[in-house]
């Protein structure tokens, strides 16, 4: 009973499983693939990836490009000075104009020959 | 956002060529386990143990100490199985990832989830781990800036930045540029729209 029910939450999460760890370097592990199941299960920790593609799906192409390419970051990608840490603060972005999915809502009201333009 | 997530992608090339290791969190206040400490430990040794024979060593020896899973580790216990692995020598660096700490809540108690990753960082970054880097984006809250400044190694101010400033410019182009109501709109309009657009583009 037991097994059973232990063969049907491994197979509930293992679809999730895949979907997190399908982009990471697998080892050969004939006899730590049911370990590393387990281990996965008993930590379920949150899923990065979701984020990450969200992150790269919106990004506009050549965002944060000029940052990789600084000198900042280059310094601390190669430090050898134990436990660097680069703190990158910023403010969210806000536009008037631009609602919360970053969609542009914008209008002209072009009256009486006057152009007055109305951004919300 | 796009810093973080561009970061990962730089240090994901670096680790499909095998020099380094990598793990990474985004704080998100829209989920439970994303926005505390014990979300992210679990994730960093779930992507972690992947990456070296060594690490999933280690992890494996933590499962088994706690009863093969049947009990549940403690956050400290959790945080003490990471230090154990990345104080590991003679393997390739290892780079930590954790986006938009300030959506980590900090309410009106003195262990808010915020202060708990803190100190988590605090111990990381004190003791001098070898080939270890950590990178955290955020805004520049009182409580964040009061824990890191001393701990920075490098640190960038993405608003004062020109490259930030491009950015903003170009995603206003293309979005006024490729609008679909675009065609209707005259030349001097698109313009003004932009320009407005990006004058009002603000910090917040």
């Amino acid at each position: 009973m037991h097994q059973a029910a232990s063969d049907l939450n491994k197979a509930k999460r293992e679809p999730f499983l895949h979907v997190v760890v399908a982009d990471w370097d697998h080892r050969d592990r004939p006899t730590g693939d049911n370990l590393q199941k387990d281990i996965f299960g008993w930590l379920s920790p949150p899923d990065p990836w979701k984020n990450h593609h969200a992150a790269c799906k919106s990004r506009h192409r050549g965002t944060a490009d000029w940052f990789i390419q600084g000198n900042t970051y280059s310094e601390w990608r190669t430090s050898e000075v134990p436990s660097s840490l680069l703190w990158v603060h910023g403010k969210r972005l806000f536009i008037p104009g631009f609602d919360a999915q970053l969609r542009l809502k914008i209008s002209f009201d072009f009256t009486a020959g006057a152009g007055k333009s109305v951004f919300w | 956002m796009f810093v973080s997530s561009t970061i990962v992608e730089d240090i994901r090339a670096m680790r499909k060529a095998g020099l380094a290791s990598l793990a990474f969190f985004y704080c998100d206040f829209r989920e439970d386990r994303k926005k505390e400490l014990r979300g992210l430990l679990s994730s960093f040794l779930v992507q972690l143990y992947h990456q070296s024979d060594s690490y999933f060593d280690i992890l494996s020896k933590f499962y088994l100490e706690h009863d093969k899973g049947s009990r549940p580790p403690s956050d400290d216990a959790l945080a003490r199985c990471l230090k154990d692995l990345l104080n590991l020598p003679g393997l390739a660096p290892v780079y930590l990832i954790i986006d938009a700490l300030d959506e980590c809540p900090k309410p009106f108690v003195v262990r808010s989830p915020r202060a708990e990753v803190l100190t988590f960082i605090e111990e990381l970054v004190k003791p001098q781990i070898l080939n270890l880097r950590i990178c955290v984006t955020g805004r520049p809250e009182l409580d964040v800036k009061d824990v890191l400044d001393p701990l920075i190694f490098r640190s960038v101010s993405l608003h004062d930045e020109s490259g930030q400033k491009r950015d903003i410019e170009d995603y206003i182009k293309s979005v006024i540029n490729t609008h679909k109501k675009k065609g209707t709109w005259k030349e001097e309009h698109r313009k003004l729209a932009i320009d407005v657009l990006i004058e009002k583009a603000n910090g917040m």
